[in-house]
């Protein structure tokens, strides 16, 4: 778990250099717009191998990167 | 069509806060859930707090909000204190809002965060009734003073030349929004969806019109972020309409949603902005069984209906069929003109022209612009378009996108559309490079359908068969996506960068 948001931490800091602050506590919305939350699912989906479901794509779901780390536990157990 | 002899409109914003026999009713729906009597409680305040800090009227307010509550408390509180609307993008960049706020000069901004702007206001006034906090900015009072009549300014987008602010006065706004309910057939059983963004004259009239119904609004403060959240919202509430464009709604039919959720309430589905074909339609109506499917024009500097048209059928197959959009809103009257001036009859393609009593005053702080938009009382809207037998208004295309091609003028639009009749090809654009010999020469980027394994030499092929030969892209690229603005249209100025 720790480890999945490491990374997710990691590629959000290269992707939003100019970000400040506890990133991890951010809200996904807040650090991009639409087609860049694209890229975002893209990335997840490749870095994680898993299938993010439209119904998965819901504010509650991208809260913060710690909520996406969840989402990304949770799909890797279930796939 | 008799838009300039139609009498003044009674102000909407005057209507909307005098009304008492709505109190009960909601008026916004989801995590911010309030009636209209509360929502008019908390405009007085907000507007208790304007006053007090000073603002009134010839004065200019920034509002930098999301879709909230707040928003239209603003929209209605700043009419309230007498003062002057400016809409900041909460998406913009820094640079974006940097060069607005400077065009514009606000000397307050209503913003949930610091807005990215001027000198910190140090000591900023908690308005909790719009959900935000009102930064002050001092050193803007000396700008020009607005009308009194001003009821907001909007900056049209365009990343290159002069920010262009319009100004829209309460008494066209007012015009607007009772032409729109109208057709509309708005009431206070009606609900919505609200995601565009805040900046733009569609937002405006969303809420303003849906508060003039006494109907609600369910605002989705993350746009269009997740997709699915707006679907959602349709099923929780049992909302009525939505309104979107058609890169949008594409993305609403292609959702896979849970099979549980009911969106038969919708019964009016709204789209503008860009071109509505056959096929789209089709898709909207299987995942909206229920709904009847309006399509719109406007402009920004029409406040901003202009014309609409009720679809008589639900989709179909061919993906050639564009829908038209349709007669003049009520109060507003359209021609078709030639580079000449002269009104074209119905047939030939010409500049569409407005004219009636939703005009913009004009660019803000900008006579020339404004002298070359607005001629005569005509606003000159660089779209393109001609009127059928019928009398409806067909779009086609915009005279600035327009390529020059050894002095052929090829309209992007006409090309993009043809390359979409073909099997396997998603999404077209196209745009003009220059060339040593013709000036300009056509170029196109295409993305497939999934699975499609066509290359760009087969919808050449396709084209030649209906264009003249000029009209053909010289190269068609297969990538994986188009550039496109936040709100899904096509970014022309990025598709000729990349």
């Amino acid at each position: 778990m720790e480890e999945i948001l490491r990374e997710i931490t990691g590629f959000v800091r290269r992707e939003r250099p100019d970000a400040e602050g506890e990133i991890e506590a951010i809200p996904v919305h807040e650090l991009f717009d639409s087609i860049a939350m694209i890229d975002f699912l893209t990335y997840l989906e490749r870095t994680f191998g898993i299938r993010i479901s439209d119904a998965d794509v819901l504010p509650e779901n991208f809260s913060s990167l710690a909520a996406v780390a969840r989402l990304v536990a949770r799909k890797r157990s279930a796939g | 069509m008799n838009g300039n002899r139609e009498a003044r409109v009674a102000d909407v914003y005057e209507e909307i806060l005098g009304r008492t026999d709505d109190a009960e009713r909601p008026a916004i729906l989801g995590a911010d859930r309030c009636t209209y009597g509360e929502l008019r409680r908390k405009v007085d305040l907000l507007a208790a707090r304007l006053r007090a800090a000073g603002a009134g009227p010839g004065r200019r307010i920034g509002i930098a909000l999301d879709p909230s509550v707040g928003y239209l408390v603003a929209l209605l509180g700043i009419r309230a204190a007498g003062a002057t609307a400016v809409l900041f993008g909460t998406a913009w960049t820094p640079f974006e809002q940097r060069r607005c706020f400077q065009h514009a000069r606000p000397s307050w901004i209503l913003s949930a965060g610091t807005p990215a702007v001027g000198a910190v206001d140090p000591d900023p006034v908690d308005c909790v009734a719009a959900g935000a906090q009102l930064h002050r900015y001092a050193a803007n009072d000396d700008a020009p003073a607005s009308e009194p009549d001003d009821a907001v300014i909007i900056y049209t987008s365009g990343t290159t030349g002069a920010p262009k602010g319009v100004v829209l006065p309460a008494a066209s706004v007012s015009a607007n929004v009772r032409a729109v309910a109208e057709y509309l057939e708005l009431g206070p059983e009606d609900s919505t969806a609200a995601f565009t963004p805040t900046c733009y004259a569609y937002a405006v009239s969303q809420f303003l019109t849906h508060a003039l119904a006494a109907a609600a609004i369910r605002p989705i403060p993350t746009y269009l972020r997740y997709p699915m959240a707006v679907l959602q919202a349709c099923h929780e509430d049992r909302l009525t309409g939505l309104a979107a464009n058609p890169t949008s709604f594409r993305i609403f039919t292609r959702l896979e949603r849970p099979a549980h959720w009911d969106l038969n309430a919708v019964r009016t589905v709204m789209s503008g902005g860009q071109f509505l074909d056959a096929r789209l339609v089709a898709s909207l109506c299987e995942v909206f069984p229920s709904t009847r499917v309006v399509n719109m024009y406007g402009a920004t500097e029409n406040a901003p209906r202009i014309s609409y048209h009720w679809l008589e059928d639900r989709g179909g197959d061919d993906p050639a069929r564009f829908y038209p959009v349709g007669t003049a809103v009520r109060g507003t009257r359209i021609e078709i003109r030639a580079e000449s001036g002269a009104v074209l009859p119905p047939g030939e393609t010409g500049e569409v022209v407005v004219t009636g009593n939703s005009l913009m005053r004009g660019f803000w702080q900008d006579p020339e612009a404004t002298a070359k938009r607005v001629r005569d009382g005509w606003l000159h809207t660089g779209d393109l378009g001609r009127f059928d037998e019928a009398g409806r208004l067909h779009l086609t295309g915009r005279s600035s996108n327009v390529i020059n091609v050894g002095n052929e003028k090829v309209s992007p639009e006409d090309v993009e559309r043809k390359m979409l009749e073909v099997a396997g090809v998603a999404e077209a654009g196209v745009y003009g490079v220059p060339d040593p010999l013709t000036g300009e020469s056509v170029r196109a980027k295409i993305v497939l359908e999934e699975g499609a394994e066509i290359g760009g030499d087969v919808v050449q092929i396709h084209l030649r068969r209906a264009l003249s030969s000029y009209k053909i892209p010289r190269e068609i690229e297969v990538v994986d996506a188009l550039p496109r603005t936040l709100y899904g249209k096509l970014d022309r100025r990025k598709l000729k960068e990349d």
